[in-house]
């Protein structure tokens, strides 16, 4: 692909219409990534058909690693941290929409914005396991839950569910993973010009057709990244699965970790080229949910007005 | 238009490349100078650099260490999952930038074969020879730190015997020094759902030694187990956990600790300083004599390679030397109740450096330990047993269940 | 507001009717959005307040506060400064490097994010087979961390034959960052029409004046996004650093090595939290308040 771009100047002008500035520094940039990022990332797919222990690896094609891989319960383990990963990013989605909307569009006190911006992003810096840890003592046994609930007389003996459980996970999520889902979106639904909502407006549209008809759509690059900002990173965390959920509820990362922790690179491997296809079938479905605005392809192309 | 073309690319490089590197440069610089400095530093043949797998082992600071030996300690710490810290030494060529290398045992095995350690002088670590009969003639340390042809490969840093924790009034068991069951962890009906043990292979070990000793399954080797056999471990514990047995599978001291304090647990597969620090907040927390066996462990001292051509080896044979001194474990001891290579000569250090009479008492206790727990035959565990993949594969499967 | 304005409504509304845009969230979905979103956030803090009050708390595992004690700044701050004499010092918990790499470090990513991203991010959205190109600028994403980290290292180490140092851990770091980088970029980018430089070339801009007069200016959101994206994923890094890392601390690593250790950590990391709460909420207020231009009616 890179290679073409710098082949000739016709390749070039046919590839990038119009705009030929940027297109040096852009192929260049292309092929240092491809280079130095990709084909070695592609290469642990290419790993994980091979045997070997440790870094000792001998060119012997075998599916060997996937077998193990499922062998050791990876199917349910992906579907449980998928499954967790998606149901927080949807509702975090449902939450997070309005909010945006409200940020970019009808908040009206600028001091407030800052404030809640400022909010947004302070999390960022702080450890997440502090964040996490913090959970265990108001949901355990003895905790500040718990206490209520048996003075309040609610419940004879204290709730264990709260933590260390499935409810626990999805609740570690929530608030860790909000920021990132209101950020992109906030950015995109900025940048919609208000003569557009006024348009809508003066063409008799009610509230709801606008939000439907010309907000939705002009926001969809904010929404698609904001869904990005949040699988990928709740898909790699490794702290509220085994704070909150006491490795009683294992997901993804944990399961890394653990594989690398013990040399076994090439299960690893295995599991890497599984969570791609994942990854890639999750890509062909929200290509085909995008289908009737034209595509995920079309979601980041330029305006055309 | 091809001019202009260039004329582009040579702004846009000059801008975006500039930027780069002004910005890399001048925000990055802290941290590129720390990294010459640190190179600067490894220069100095007086400076001892020690790569660690257990931060806990480091005796709060080393003042008294660079007050003995007159040299300069450098630490580097890294996790103690093999496949990190070996990767680091055998791949990213770690003899390159480190003088002595401290692990868990069991892990020189493949140190030995990719030829990144060599066997230690013990001519010249003078305090070796006072190294207790009870621990180097253990079967598993013989194999560890003692001639494999002859050689010595390592110098115990420290070693622990450990159980778990209970608490007695409430369960209504001893205290120690009478005996308790391991029972209490893997499946007392009266400590049911309110258990837990750790995430990683070594407690699926653990398990697999309760088994045996409690006659439920045939163990070949206890000190390398098949995959079979780890396989059928993880079956006991997923009828375990099934059948409610624990709370939860800690990773972390911290976890541990927070198990105890917020009652979560009665009964705990832990490390001994936990318990200490469960007691801080008042609670009634007994550190088990346990009935079955003891996890033992130690984590001992290295020689890379590299370092018979650096030539700082007498300066990396004094630092063993001070390891194994009174020095060390009239430090370490008392602050974490680990059992260090030569707990004899802290009681003279002690007194010679009017040190309080904590130290003395948390001498005795290891000394008594040594006595009493390590002479236990079962077991010591290694961090590279021959099936580890096998084994973790199949603590993971347990924990997918 | 909107409520006590019902009653009149029909008479005045027409004259004195705000903007469609401003009245957009006025009714229905205001509360409910507002109840959700702050409520969330409410989550998100409590337990960073609650972590506040325990840093100070004698027993912070218990997670009941009291017996206030200062005990736990002292072992994260002295630690780093100074020993005791003649007594071993409990703590070997040492933050002050590792903080100072993560930002050197996070500096650096957050800068290359923005230039990466300026690269391709205008660009992309008029390449007319982007797919591939997207997807490869994105695989970084796709495959789990550490996998990640380990693949740059086997490549780098085994079949490159280069020694790890500092750059690899700023390499690692830029892999991570610069796809949201990007696509942060993307979301601003596919916004821009390209018949402003058109009509600048026909004007006879050149192209300096081009990219320094229109691109930049309204490319400035997404430029500001990459750059906040690249400082803040940088700063949280662990998965991709831990085989990049060349015995260099991050603040990240350096807190996970030490929850191996056995000894508490967590009242050290709540006191530390909470003097990085404390210095990044003002300086973060500042960062955004000269990013969004202060007072500024919103930024369309």
């Amino acid at each position: 692909m890179a290679a073409t771009l710098t082949a000739n100047d016709d390749v070039m002008r046919r590839l990038l219409p119009r705009l030929p500035a940027g297109v040096w520094s852009l192929s260049g940039f292309t092929v240092v990534w491809f280079g130095g990022i990709v084909i070695p990332l592609l290469a642990i797919i290419l790993v994980s058909f091979f045997q070997g222990r440790g870094i000792r690896i001998n060119l012997d094609p075998t599916f060997l690693q996937y077998e193990r891989f499922f062998s050791y319960g990876g199917s349910d383990l992906l579907a449980r941290s998928v499954r967790i990963a998606a149901t927080i990013t949807f509702i975090e989605l449902m939450i997070a929409f309005p909010f945006a909307l409200w940020l970019a569009k009808g908040c009206k006190n600028n001091m407030v914005r800052l404030l809640t911006f400022t909010a947004l992003t302070v999390p960022f810096f702080l450890s997440p396991a502090a964040r996490v840890i913090v959970w265990r003592s108001v949901f355990g046994i003895n905790g500040v839950v718990n206490q209520a609930l048996l003075a309040t007389g609610a419940v004879d003996e204290p709730v264990t569910w709260l933590i260390f459980s499935e409810f626990a996970v999805h609740f570690g999520f929530l608030g860790a993973f909000f920021p990132t889902m209101v950020w992109p979106i906030f950015l995109s639904i900025s940048l919609i010009d208000n003569d557009f909502l006024e348009a809508s407006n003066d063409l008799g549209a009610n509230r709801f057709r606008t939000l439907v008809h010309v907000i939705f759509p002009l926001a969809l690059p904010g929404v698609v990244a904001g869904i990005v900002f949040t699988f990928i990173p709740m898909l790699g965390d490794t702290v509220v699965a085994q704070h909150m959920g006491g490795n009683n509820v294992l997901m993804l990362s944990a399961q890394v970790q653990s594989l690398i922790g013990v040399s076994n690179f090439l299960v690893a491997a295995a599991l890497a080229a599984v969570v791609l296809g994942i990854m890639l079938a999750f890509q062909v479905l929200l290509w085909a949910a995008l289908k009737p605005v034209g595509g995920l392809n079309e979601v980041f192309a330029n305006l055309r007005r | 238009m091809r001019t202009s073309k260039h004329l582009y690319f040579h702004l846009s490089r000059r801008n975006f490349i500039k930027c780069a590197a002004a910005g890399t440069a001048i925000v990055g610089a802290p941290a590129i100078l720390k990294g010459l400095t640190r190179k600067a530093i490894a220069q100095d043949e007086n400076t001892i650099r020690l790569l660690i797998t257990g931060p806990t082992l480091i005796p709060g600071d080393w003042s008294a260490f660079e007050r003995e030996t007159g040299f300069k300690m450098e630490d580097t710490v890294i996790k103690d999952d093999p496949g990190i810290f070996l990767t680091e030494i055998l791949v990213n060529d770690g003899g390159d930038r480190f003088d002595i290398i401290a692990a868990l045992t069991g892990a020189e095995q493949d140190l030995i074969d990719g030829e990144a350690i060599k066997p230690i002088e013990t001519s010249a670590v003078p305090n070796w020879g006072g190294i207790p009969e009870s621990i180097t003639q253990m079967p598993y340390l013989q194999r560890d730190l003692a001639p494999e042809g002859g050689y010595v490969w390592g110098v115990p840093l420290a070693m622990n015997a450990d159980s778990f924790g209970y608490l007695p009034e409430k369960l209504n068991e001893p205290r120690p020094p009478e005996e308790a069951s391991w029972s209490l962890v893997y499946e007392s009906e009266k400590t049911l759902g309110r258990s837990s043990t750790g995430d990683n292979y070594i407690y699926l070990w653990e398990a697999l030694a309760y088994l045996k000793n409690t006659g439920q399954l045939e163990v070949g080797d206890l000190l390398d187990p098949s995959p079979e056999e780890a396989a059928a471990t993880a079956d006991f514990l997923i009828e375990r956990k099934q059948a409610g047995q624990f709370r939860n599978f800690w990773k972390i001291f911290d976890d541990q600790v927070s198990d105890m304090k917020n009652g979560e647990v009665d009964a705990i597969r832990c490390w001994e300083p936990a318990v200490r620090e469960a007691n801080k907040a008042g609670g009634d927390w007994v550190y088990a004599n346990a009935t079955e066996f003891y996890t033992k462990w130690m984590h001992a001292c290295y020689i890379p390679t590299q370092v018979h051509d650096r030539g700082n080896l007498e300066q990396v044979h004094t630092a063993l030397n001070w390891i194994l001194s009174g020095s060390y474990a009239a430090g370490i001891t008392p602050l974490r109740g680990y059992v260090t290579g030569r707990p004899d000569l802290a009681p003279q250090y002690a007194e010679e450096n009017g040190m309080g009479p904590e130290v003395g008492v948390a001498i005795d206790e290891a000394l008594a330990k040594v006595k009493f727990k390590f002479a236990k035959e079962d077991f010591w565990f290694s961090a590279v047993p021959s099936n580890l993949q096998e084994m973790q594969a199949q603590m993971d499967r347990v924990l997918n269940a | 507001m909107t409520m006590t304005a019902h009653a009149s409504e029909t008479i005045t509304y027409a004259q004195v009717r705000p903007p469609f845009w401003r009245r957009f969230m006025d009714g229905l979905p205001r509360g409910t959005g507002l109840f959700f979103g702050y409520g969330v956030l409410f989550i998100l803090y409590l337990p960073i307040v609650w972590l506040m009050i325990l840093s100070i708390s004698g027993e912070p595992l218990t997670g009941i506060p009291g017996e206030w004690t200062l005990t736990w700044y002292e072992d994260v701050i002295y630690a780093d400064i100074a020993q005791r004499d003649g007594e071993a010092y409990g703590s070997n918990f040492r933050v002050g490097d590792p903080l100072l790499l993560s930002i050197g470090l996070a500096f650096a990513t957050s800068a290359a994010c923005v230039i990466g991203a300026l690269i391709v991010g205008p660009v992309l959205p008029r390449v007319k087979r982007r797919g591939p190109l997207l997807i490869g600028f994105l695989m970084p994403l796709m495959v789990p961390g550490i996998v990640a980290g380990v693949g740059l290292f086997m490549w780098y180490r085994l079949v490159i034959n280069v020694k790890m140092g500092v750059w690899s851990l700023a390499l690692a770091h830029f892999v991570w960052a610069f796809p949201f980088a990007l696509l942060a970029m993307l979301v601003v980018a596919s916004r821009f029409d390209t018949r402003l430089m058109e009509a600048a070339e026909d004007l006879g801009a050149s192209r300096w004046q081009r990219f320094w007069q229109i691109e930049v200016p309204i490319l400035k959101p997404g430029i500001f996004a990459a750059g906040f994206f690249g400082f803040l994923l940088s700063f949280n890094e662990l998965p991709f650093s831990i085989f990049m890392r060349a015995g260099q601390d991050t603040l990240p690593l350096y807190l996970w090595i030490q929850s191996g250790a056995h000894n508490t950590t967590v009242p050290l990391i709540y006191a530390m939290s909470t003097l990085v709460t404390i210095v990044s909420i003002g300086l973060t207020f500042l960062a955004i308040k000269l990013a969004f231009g202060g007072g500024k009616d919103g930024k369309q």
